[in-house]
């Protein structure tokens, strides 16, 4: 099969983004039309959304371009193991109503509208917690507009090419974001999110139809598969990241850490009856696994059979491509651990991407040249559907975080300490601006990575994602605590969590950028970072300190 | 005799804890050490990489799943219902 044949999607894509994206701000314009005065209409549609819209803004919320390409490029660069983490999302699900009923009951009967509301009304800590709260929501919403930022700009890049595509994707999908949210609040958000769920979901399902049929159908497809390297079907994957009790920690605190971040939290607020949450719970656990399983994880399968990461040699061993030193080397199967523990990283297929970080584009890749191959005419317009799929994972978690974002500074710290007399218009301006800073600072952050070399924060998308749910983690033993125990003291919260948070922070490239990349603790933390998942180690420290200090407080 | 009320109670919270085990026992063996059961040896024959045609990894997390979605659908049509409003 001819890889390198690339397809040309003519002007196809352009009308269609531009179309879709002048629909987002019409809805962005209706929401506007439809808006009530007050802070509760702007940041939770006056606390009534139905099951479906529910189900469709919370799984649009979840589903980001760590969904549509992060996903996809892990398991095209682990294999078959990282599919498993779709298990992950059946427990989201079942803390949609366990967890999201009860916060929405206590947030209705209290006026709640930030999660700092709640925790803070609980442990009656006017300052301090409220601080840490909305710093745990700033640090996983921005890192989480940044990946998908970076994702309109890989899509941008894969569609238009050109010198410049990737800057103006990037450009492009943080404008209408921004646009959006700032007009029409949540019910924008919210409808957007239910367009754009709708369409991701079909675009998880019909990408992982293309890869299959691309292989020539079900039987070839997995007949093919099975012929892949030894590494790439069994645990722990091709770099040997995934043991199963890493796996096991990450599906766990995955789960709950992104369920509990302040988007998902706000949506639970919004939500106008337990059996819209009960509802959304099912469909999101059984629809929304299906996706993965059957959807965009055969893309990446599907991806090492079509663009092999590693090609088999004369005596039938593989042979992996890896940057060593900057420099593309040729690595045997049998030296792969060895060169992996010496900070080599493997490369995708040529055809797919040049550099490590690459990977991420085998979903696009895979869509842009065999839809249309095996469909003609209409392949290209449903390649072209599923690339704007992709597109609106990434603008409607952009969108929601940002909205989540707004509303986290300005309730929490700048009405709730700076300006606590601060009228509710002022607010709701201070909102809107939140949200223009929160962009432009996520989009400096993609362009910096960007350009240098040396200094890269953002690395792979799932890594990242990953990064950002490790802290919103940290908010679990309070909720926990706040929601069922009831025995914990503000003391213990304010002190777990910044011990909590603190380990999370070793884990991060900070540690690296502060006592250099060879150092003993950065050694250190990347050890453990086999072992266990960021978030779980962090949130082992912080029940801990938690524990200790509220069973103290309690004497 | 207890009130019929008190008793659906218990049995809902019956229902609750069995329900629970069964979904931590699907989260440990789906995508947990469990895994460790199914995962070929490196010295093992190719067949062991599959199991009806699928690599058996993804077979295993198949079956987990399916178990984790009836755990699901069994909550919302029993424990769920009583507390909606």
């Amino acid at each position: 099969m001819d890889t390198a044949a690339t397809t040309d999607l003519g002007l196809l894509p352009h009308f269609c983004l531009a179309g879709y994206l002048l629909f987002l701000l019409g809805i962005g314009l209706w929401g506007f039309s439809k808006r009530q005065a007050g802070e509760e209409d702007y940041y939770l549609a006056g606390r009534g959304q139905g099951w479906m819209l529910s189900s469709l803004t919370i799984m649009a919320t979840f589903f980001s371009s760590a969904a549509m390409l992060g996903a996809p490029g892990m398991v095209y660069k682990e294999g078959v193991v990282f599919a498993l983490f779709a298990l992950n999302v059946p427990l989201s699900g079942a803390m949609i109503y366990v967890l999201g009923n009860r916060i929405r009951e206590l947030g209705r009967t209290h006026g709640h509208v930030t999660p700092a509301d709640l925790i803070c009304n609980h442990y009656g800590s006017p300052v301090a917690l409220r601080c840490l709260v909305a710093l745990i929501g700033f640090l996983y919403a921005v890192p989480y507009v940044v990946i998908q930022i970076q994702a309109g700009g890989i899509i941008s890049s894969q569609l238009f090419g050109g010198e410049h595509a990737f800057e103006i994707g990037a450009c492009l999908l943080s404008l209408v974001t921004m646009l959006y949210i700032m007009i029409g609040g949540m019910r924008s958000v919210a409808w957007t999110d239910a367009l754009q769920g709708t369409l991701l979901m079909g675009g998880m399902l019909l990408a992982g139809a293309a890869a299959v049929a691309a292989l020539g159908g079900p039987s070839a497809f997995f007949e093919k598969v099975a012929e892949l390297p030894r590494t790439s079907l069994s645990v722990p994957g091709t770099t040997g990241s995934f043991t199963p009790e890493k796996l096991f920690t990450l599906c766990i605190f995955g789960a709950l850490g992104s369920m509990i971040q302040p988007a998902q939290w706000m949506r639970f607020y919004a939500a106008k009856s337990a059996k819209a949450l009960r509802r959304s719970a099912v469909i999101f656990a059984l629809g929304l696994t299906a996706c993965f399983l059957f959807g965009v994880m055969l893309v990446g399968l599907g991806g090492q059979v079509l663009y092999p990461v590693a090609k088999p040699s004369a005596d039938g061993a593989f042979e992996y491509q890896m940057q060593i030193d900057g420099q593309a080397v040729a690595v045997s199967e049998a030296d792969l651990a060895k060169r992996l523990a010496k900070g080599g990283k493997p490369l995708p297929h040529p055809d797919v991407g040049a550099g490590p970080r690459d990977f991420d584009q085998i979903m696009v890749v895979v869509l842009k040249r065999h839809l249309p191959e095996l469909l003609g005419p209409a392949g290209l317009l449903l390649a072209t559907l599923v690339i704007i799929a992709i597109m609106a994972a990434a603008m409607s978690t952009a969108d929601s975080n940002l909205h989540a974002l707004s509303a986290v500074i300005t309730r929490d710290i700048y009405a709730g300490i700076l300006r606590p007399s601060a009228s509710e218009k002022s607010r709701l301006w201070v909102g809107r601006g939140v949200i223009a800073a929160a962009t432009l600072l996520a989009l400096g952050m993609v362009f910096v990575s960007r350009s240098s070399e040396s200094f890269d924060p953002i690395g792979m998308i799932m890594p990242m994602s990953l990064l950002a749910i490790a802290f919103s983690s940290q908010l679990l033993p309070v909720t926990f605590d706040v929601l069922f125990l009831k025995r914990g003291s503000r003391q213990g919260a304010i002190a777990g969590i910044v011990a909590g948070m603190l380990v999370v922070l070793m884990f991060s490239p900070l540690l690296a950028i502060i006592t250099g990349s060879d150092s003993a603790a950065v050694g250190l933390f990347a050890r453990l970072k086999q072992i266990a998942d960021i978030g779980f180690c962090g949130v082992v420290v912080n029940v801990t300190v938690f524990a200790l200090l509220s069973a103290v407080n309690r004497r | 005799m207890e009130p019929p009320a008190a008793n659906s109670t218990k049995r809902h919270r019956r229902l609750g804890l069995v329900l629970f085990a069964v979904f931590a026992l699907a989260m440990v063996m789906g995508p947990g050490p469990g895994l460790r059961l199914v995962n070929p040896e490196p010295t093992a024959a190719r067949e062991s990489l599959l199991f009806l045609g699928l690599p058996v990894i993804y077979a295993w997390g198949l079956f987990w799943y399916g178990v984790q979605a009836a755990v699901v659908v069994t909550a919302c049509l029993t424990i769920w219902k009583p507390s909606d409003d």
